[in-house]
């Protein structure tokens, strides 16, 4: 093994004990060996590890939690109707059905929003109800995606598009 | 930690606030801490939180089961702080906030340890600074937190090698920083 890949490896996997480093016994073969990288081992170790070895864990203030309840308070009653209640006991209730391809799922939920949509707000601008449908496609799409935070997704975009219908 | 269960995700869904607040008991510490260190100030630690409870109590809904409900909340903490940092460090062209109130331990007292407390709390602050909030999350996650590479991938939604490239980079930089050298 040459440095390059011994102090690569020692700033990631080595050094952090990762069960998926398969090359640990050649690091520690080539520091039996090398000076250097012993040296930068123990530079490693104290610059990186013990740095943080200290770091305080806190909770926080007690009014994030009061702002918090306030700011739900305020919203109850708006934003909680009788399909907004259901969706979640409607979510836990389907999650075994969730082994239907993607495509098809997100093909049937985009027909039956749209179906939903069209029903509840007949007189509403093309455009806009074209533009939510696609925000809503898109979001049940990634949902439980790597990639989504689903949170951003829906709390801008889906949330002030559905504001404009109700 | 107390473990959440999927009857105390549909009770707070359904708007029960008691239930959402076991939630927040639950995982506001993880959230806060990370916040704090990645923004590196009490105040913005402090809203990134609120922020985070507030999308996560609006999303409840949509949560669909499948995946581990923490690592969904850790998830959008994480991005919320980053984000923040980011929209942040457009402001002020990237510097690096100190606020003496997250550093200060409490060193009224003689204490000695709590002025090695504080100063390395000043030193940790300083190297997090040195970062981008990207390598910044992954450190805080590695060293603070103590998750494996799998969990930090999980949590910031990202590929394991994504996770090792970004924690040797910051490294990297961290090796750069003022203190004990090492010459090759
Ligand atoms: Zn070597």
């Amino acid at each position: 093994m040459k440095c390059d890949q011994a102090r690569e490896l020692i700033l990631t996997d080595y050094m952090d004990s990762e069960p998926g480093c398969g090359l640990r016994h050649e690091v520690d073969e080539h520091l039996r060996q090398c000076v250097s990288c012993c040296e930068f081992r123990e530079v490693a170790r104290e610059k990186i590890i013990g740095q943080f070895a200290s770091a305080r864990v806190e909770d926080p203030p007690e009014f994030v939690w009061r702002g918090i309840r306030e700011k739900i308070m305020s919203k109850a009653g708006v934003s909680h109707g009788i399909l907004a209640n259901s969706a979640a006991a409607i979510r836990l209730a389907f999650s075994s059905l969730l082994s239907i391809p993607r495509p098809v799922a997100v093909l049937v939920a985009g027909v039956m929003i749209a179906i939903l949509l069209l029903s509840a707000a007949p007189g509403m601008r093309r455009r806009a109800l074209y533009g939510y449908l696609n925000e809503q496609i898109t979001f049940i799409a990634n949902l439980d995606d790597g990639e989504a935070d689903g949170s951003d997704i829906f709390d801008t975009d889906i949330q002030i598009g559905a504001d404009n219908f109700l | 930690m107390p473990e959440i269960s999927n009857e105390l995700i549909m009770r707070a869904a359904k708007g029960d606030v008691d239930a959402f607040e076991e939630i927040y008991k639950a995982t506001s510490r993880f959230v806060y801490n990370v916040a704090l260190r990645t923004t590196n100030n009490r105040d913005n630690a402090s809203e990134v939180t609120q922020d985070v409870f507030l999308k996560v109590y609006n999303s409840l809904r949509n949560f669909a089961f499948r995946s581990s409900f923490k690592t969904w909340v850790y998830r959008i903490a994480v991005n919320t702080a980053i984000n923040h940092c980011k929209a942040r460090s457009r402001h002020e062209r990237g510097r690096i906030e100190y606020d003496p109130a997250v550093h200060d331990t409490e060193v009224s007292g003689s204490a000695r340890s709590g002025l090695d407390e504080a100063e390395s709390e000043r030193r940790m602050a300083h190297l997090l600074g040195l970062l981008d909030p990207d390598q910044r999350a992954c450190i805080v996650l590695r060293e603070i937190e103590g998750l494996d590479y799998r969990s930090i991938a999980d949590t910031l939604g990202i590929n394991i090698n994504t996770v090792r490239s970004r924690l040797k980079r910051a490294r990297e930089r961290l090796m750069k920083a003022p203190g004990k050298e090492w010459r090759p």
